[in-house]
């Protein structure tokens, strides 16, 4: 290898090395130039494991108004066609124009050839296809063809049902659903055919009312939606998903669970939760518009061994609450954010009550607080907090909410008088400049 | 601490830790089929290029030990200025990586080299890597 005068360059590598590395470009241009560069690259470039065609990047230069599908079609075919063992494959045609020009997607006898060229070989597939027209089965049930396939995202579409003989898609461990039309029994057909799909994300999916899914290895389950498209919400959700260790819902009225798996719990805009057992819950985050105090206090008895509590929701019925009767079942909590419309209801319930001998939160370390009035209440919440938490190294007040009123200077004096009482405890208070 | 004698193509003689011999996966099975006894002979491997897999190796069995204070970003600066040489040691270490089978070694080079590509015009590309390939013919 080491011949006087002789330097090692790209020639030397062995082909295996050389198309592992032309295997990492993935842009179908970058490759398609590198095909030109001499005969061996030609058949290296034709072996590579990755290719990945972005309409953003191969429309950059030419701009043509009408269909640019059918353009990423022809590239596409000619050079995918060509390949030998694909491994991973990105086919994006995001369009840019408003409105979308009717018809300019691919044809599905197009994506259907080539999912049949690299069925044996494929194992993760993006496929961005603007069709909102009509539903396509065919690429369905083509996809179900390919054994290998374990990573699977698809954007744009519509799944109303699934065809009658699509195949169990064994090896598929993660599916992405961006912006699909899918009913419920179409979702739930899909789970029943993936056995060991393990993540399962839907990014603003349409035409769920009140699925019922069944998976016995999901892991992480996310259900997310835009705001914009919050008239989107899913009725009612039920899982029987024993592995299912996080959960990430937005939207979602009413959720039917075990939940006895669940590590992390996240839920934006109110969920009737009724969920069996949280025991192993360690994170429980609660945001968003309109709960109700029930939901929020079932969710937080339930997860009686959560060490990061998050609760930042608008409450629709605002009432006192006890600290007390709200954390007294959480001994391992380390982590606390409670925000200004669950910091009213436990300073309205502090109002009359004084002190509290019972509650021990021996582990927490690390409280953030939005304040909303400076009243009496307000500062007998922190005083409580700080006496219970023998572990406390900070405690952040949020002020930035604090309604203006002569009552504040009486409330500062009162924060000044827990930095010094507390003085372990690096106790800030974070507020706009203009109230001070 | 049982040590591993490795010997490069000029025949130079490194002593490392068994340990860290083992992260390259040919080397360990040399081991496995002949022992500790005997030195272990790389012939494609020269000394320069030996001497930077072991500092790599090194380097990388420290900040993955426990209590190390190595920040990911300080392992990254060390990969970047690692692979920071001409074009001619980078191909030997894509070699000799390929060759003792260092996966996270060849991984590096692979990406630094395919790097190098997606960031030129093609015409340099093709300048840089199959010139020397004109000048043997």
């Amino acid at each position: 290898m080491e011949e006087e005068g002789q330097e090692v360059c790209f020639d030397a590598l062995p082909d295996s090395v050389a198309c592992a590395i032309l295997s990492k470009l993935r842009d179908a241009q970058t490759v398609a130039q590198c095909a030109a560069v001499c005969r061996r690259w030609r058949a290296l470039c034709a072996a590579v494991d990755a290719l990945s065609f972005e309409s953003f990047q191969l429309f950059e230069k030419r701009v043509g108004r009408a269909s640019k599908a059918s353009c990423l079609e022809a590239i596409v075919s000619r050079m995918l066609l060509r390949s030998d063992g694909v491994r991973e494959l990105g086919i994006c045609y995001h369009p840019v124009e408003w409105p979308w020009i009717r018809g300019d997607h691919f044809s599905e006898d197009k994506v259907c050839a080539w999912l049949g060229h690299v069925r044996a070989s494929l194992e993760k597939l993006v496929l961005v296809d603007p069709n909102r027209e009509r539903p396509q089965p065919l690429k369905l049930l083509q996809l179900s063809h390919c054994p290998r396939l374990r990573w699977l995202n698809l954007c744009y579409g519509i799944i109303p049902d699934l065809p009658g003989d699509m195949k169990r898609m064994e090896s598929l461990r993660t599916c992405v659903l961006d912006l699909i039309a899918i009913t419920d029994s179409a979702l739930e057909a899909l789970l029943l055919l993936c056995p060991c799909l393990e993540d399962l994300r839907l990014n603003s999916c349409k035409g769920l009312r009140a699925p019922s899914l069944v998976s016995p290895r999901l892991a992480s389950l996310e259900l997310v939606h835009e705001m914009d498209m919050c008239e989107a919400t899913v009725a009612c959700l039920s899982l029987d998903t024993p592995k299912l260790t996080r959960l990430s819902l937005s939207y979602v009225e009413e959720l039917i669970a075990d939940g006895e798996a669940l590590l992390e719990l996240g839920l934006l805009c109110h969920v009737r939760p009724r969920i069996r057992d949280l025991s192993y819950l360690t994170a429980l985050q609660m945001k968003g518009e309109v709960w109700l105090l029930e939901s929020i206090v079932e969710l937080v008895r339930l997860g009686a061994n959560v060490t990061q509590l998050h609760v930042d929701a608008v409450i629709d019925n605002k009432s006192p609450i006890q600290l007390d009767a709200l954390f007294r079942h959480l001994p391992l909590l380390t982590k606390l954010y409670i925000g200004a419309d669950m910091f009213e209801c436990v300073q309205a319930g502090a109002a009359g009550v004084t002190g509290s001998a019972t509650l021990r939160l021996p582990r927490l370390e690390e409280i953030v607080a939005v304040v909303c009035s400076g009243s009496n209440g307000c500062i007998a919440v922190l005083a409580t907090l700080l006496r219970c938490s023998s572990s406390l190294r900070s405690l952040r007040i949020n002020a930035h909410q604090l309604s203006k009123g002569v009552g504040n200077i009486t409330f500062f004096t009162d924060v000044l008088g827990l930095q010094r009482e507390f003085s372990q405890v690096e106790i800030v208070l974070d507020c706009p400049y203009t109230l001070l | 601490m049982v040590k591993v004698t490795l010997k490069s193509a000029e025949g130079d003689v490194f002593e490392v830790d068994e340990e860290l011999a083992l992260e390259s996966l040919m080397v360990k099975n040399m081991i496995e089929d002949v022992g500790l006894d005997s030195a272990i002979s790389l012939p494609n491997v020269s000394s320069t290029i030996l001497a930077k897999v072991i500092e790599y190796i090194k380097f990388h069995m420290d900040a993955q030990k426990d209590g190390s204070k190595k920040t990911s970003e300080e392992i990254k600066a060390f990969d970047d200025d690692f692979v920071n040489v001409g074009i001619p040691t980078l191909f030997e270490m894509v070699l000799a990586s390929n060759y003792l089978n260092v996966k996270s070694l060849l991984s590096l080079t692979c990406n630094t080299v395919a790097n190098m590509i997606k960031t030129k015009p093609p015409a340099e590309v093709k300048e840089m890597f199959t010139s020397a390939k004109q000048a043997k013919a």
